[in-house]
């Protein structure tokens, strides 16, 4: 190796240690080596530490997000979903006042607090659902029925063409049964293509109306007697106050047993989606329930008489009282009093949560 | 009659030829040393830029996707959240250097800043609830917030220490 240590050996003296220069050279041969190899492995140590920095980023990158942001979350959806379930079993089996169903609703929502809140506290949350009952927590409203499947959607007085409620700030759960619809070809002329009548519910507002129909279809002309015949399908046909239109169509047999199930807040016929209740409009919001109309609106059906079946909804505000019956009738439309939606106080607390807000429960109701 | 042979004066030839030697062998070596270490010192320091530009978009991708759960957590439903709030930990430093994260808005972004070296990078944030503009936090526990009033009753999200 060289000697990089630099001293000048031209020839070798004795110093005063008795050692030669020669000597004392050897040993002190190699300092900027070692010095730079000193250097170098401070540079690797520094290399080490960015290369864990780098992995740790990585490690950093790949987790997941904060724990309980989603249960926060999910465990709402779950309030909203049961006291909703309470709220619509109330409204369907209970036949008393507001004040009553307050009370019911409040009692099992706190069982339904205390239950949860035991569960989440394992798991090291804390979680807190309040609806103390008062009517300023509530948006009271009716519910509006008929039972009697054998009987046609005629009011009380057996008008065909009728208004359930007036100037009410909404309508949820519209369900209908239909066990009978129009199959008489009599009424239809040669080529009458407005013919059948459909029934007609028609949610009427300042800003228009939107209505849903239902029809059995008919061959206009059939070509063994050339008579109108009616046809298995039926449409449903959404129309709203901008002349937009969707239909979907449904297959009913003209028998006794079938019949065709319509949820129109639920956007469902006979259990499959029906595109005529969601479809999107030109504004971007679905065609569902009352979309283009504004509340206050009237709750109308148009054509009754040859339809028969039930049919259930829950307005915000009052039933018209004229064409229904007051309290639960078993062949007659009736109007009972109902919870249209109660406000909740919902808080979720984890290490790296938290979360208080109003929850507002409302099952089967289409957004404004 | 010959004469003695001049004697050749090869020692101070050779003493001279060894003191170059000597100055050759120490110069080529220290410049040898001194590139190798300069240029592993500035590969390190690459590096370690690099690596901290990556830890501030680590950190700067949870901070934003924080701020943008907070939104989801205000928002859903009817009613806004009166509290919302999601906390996480980072590390005090990154590579050995501190850092601050900074709401911007206008675009809604998040500006996260070393000290040594100085270095910037932004992460773009998604939210409908606007931004609080200059909320910062350091390195740490950093939490995101819906304030209810934070702009005269009009919410925003914010971000801090814990």
């Amino acid at each position: 190796m060289a000697d990089l240590t630099g001293p000048f050996r031209a020839g070798s003296s004795r110093g005063n240690d008795g050692r030669t220069d020669e000597g004392r050279s050897r040993r002190e041969r190699g300092q900027i080596l070692l010095v730079a190899a000193l250097l170098l492995a401070a540079t690797f140590v520094v290399l080490a530490l960015v290369v864990n920095s780098a992995i740790f980023a990585e490690n950093l990158s790949t987790r997941d997000d904060v724990a309980g942001s989603q249960d926060a979350l999910q465990y709402r959806a779950e309030v909203v979903d049961t006291v909703g379930t309470t709220m619509v079993t109330l409204n369907e089996n209970s036949d008393t006042t507001h004040a009553d169903l307050r009370d019911r609703l409040a009692a099992a929502t706190a069982a339904l607090a205390d239950q949860g809140g035991i569960q989440q506290s394992t798991a090291g949350r804390l979680a807190t659902v309040a609806y103390p009952g008062d009517p300023a927590n509530t948006t009271h409203g009716e519910r509006i029925a008929q039972d009697a499947h054998e009987r046609n959607l005629t009011s009380d007085d057996w008008d065909s063409d009728w208004t359930l409620a007036n100037d009410v700030d909404g309508a949820r759960n519209v369900q209908f049964n239909f066990t009978h619809v129009d199959t008489d070809a009599d009424q239809c002329g040669f080529f009458d293509h407005s013919c059948p009548s459909p029934f007609t519910l028609s949610i009427d507002g300042p800003d228009g109306t939107w209505t849903m129909t239902v029809r059995r279809q008919f061959d206009l002309f059939d070509e063994d007697d050339g008579y109108a015949t009616p046809q298995e399908e039926v449409d449903i046909t959404t129309t709203n106050p901008a002349g937009e239109s969707a239909t979907c169509t449904r297959v009913v047999p003209m028998t006794d047993d079938s019949n065709l199930t319509v949820d129109v807040t639920g956007g469902t016929a006979n259990g499959e989606v029906c595109p005529a209740l969601n479809r999107l409009q030109a504004t971007g919001a679905p065609l569902w329930l009352g979309a283009g109309t504004d509340t206050p609106y009237d709750v109308e059906f148009t054509n009754g008489g040859p339809f028969n079946g039930t049919y259930s909804m829950v307005v915000a505000g009052t039933a018209n009282g004229f064409t229904l019956e007051s309290g639960v009738s078993s062949d007659e439309p009736y109007h009972t009093d109902a919870i249209y939606a109660v406000t909740l106080g919902y808080g979720y607390h984890a290490s790296a949560v938290a979360y208080d807000t109003e929850v507002r429960v409302a099952p089967g109701e289409a957004p404004p | 009659m010959r004469g003695r042979p001049r004697r050749r004066s090869g020692t101070a030839d050779r003493g001279v030829a060894i003191t170059l030697n000597y100055v050759l062998v120490l110069g080529i070596s220290t410049i040898l040393v001194t590139g190798l270490l300069v240029t592993g010192g500035q590969f390190v320091e690459d590096q370690r830029e690099q690596v901290i530009e990556s830890e501030m978009t680590v950190v700067g991708s949870h901070v934003a996707g924080n701020l943008e759960h907070v939104d989801r957590l205000v928002r859903a439903g009817d009613v806004e959240a009166t509290t919302a709030a999601v906390n996480q930990s980072f590390q005090n430093s990154l590579t050995g250097t501190t850092y601050t994260v900074r709401i911007s808005t206008g675009p809604d972004e998040l500006v996260i800043t070393s000290t040594r070296p100085e270095l910037t990078i932004t992460v773009s944030v998604d939210s409908d609830i606007p931004l609080q503009d200059g909320a910062a936090a350091s390195g740490g526990k950093i939490t995101a917030y819906y304030d209810p009033d934070a702009a005269s009753g009009d919410g925003r999200l914010v971000i801090d220490n814990v």
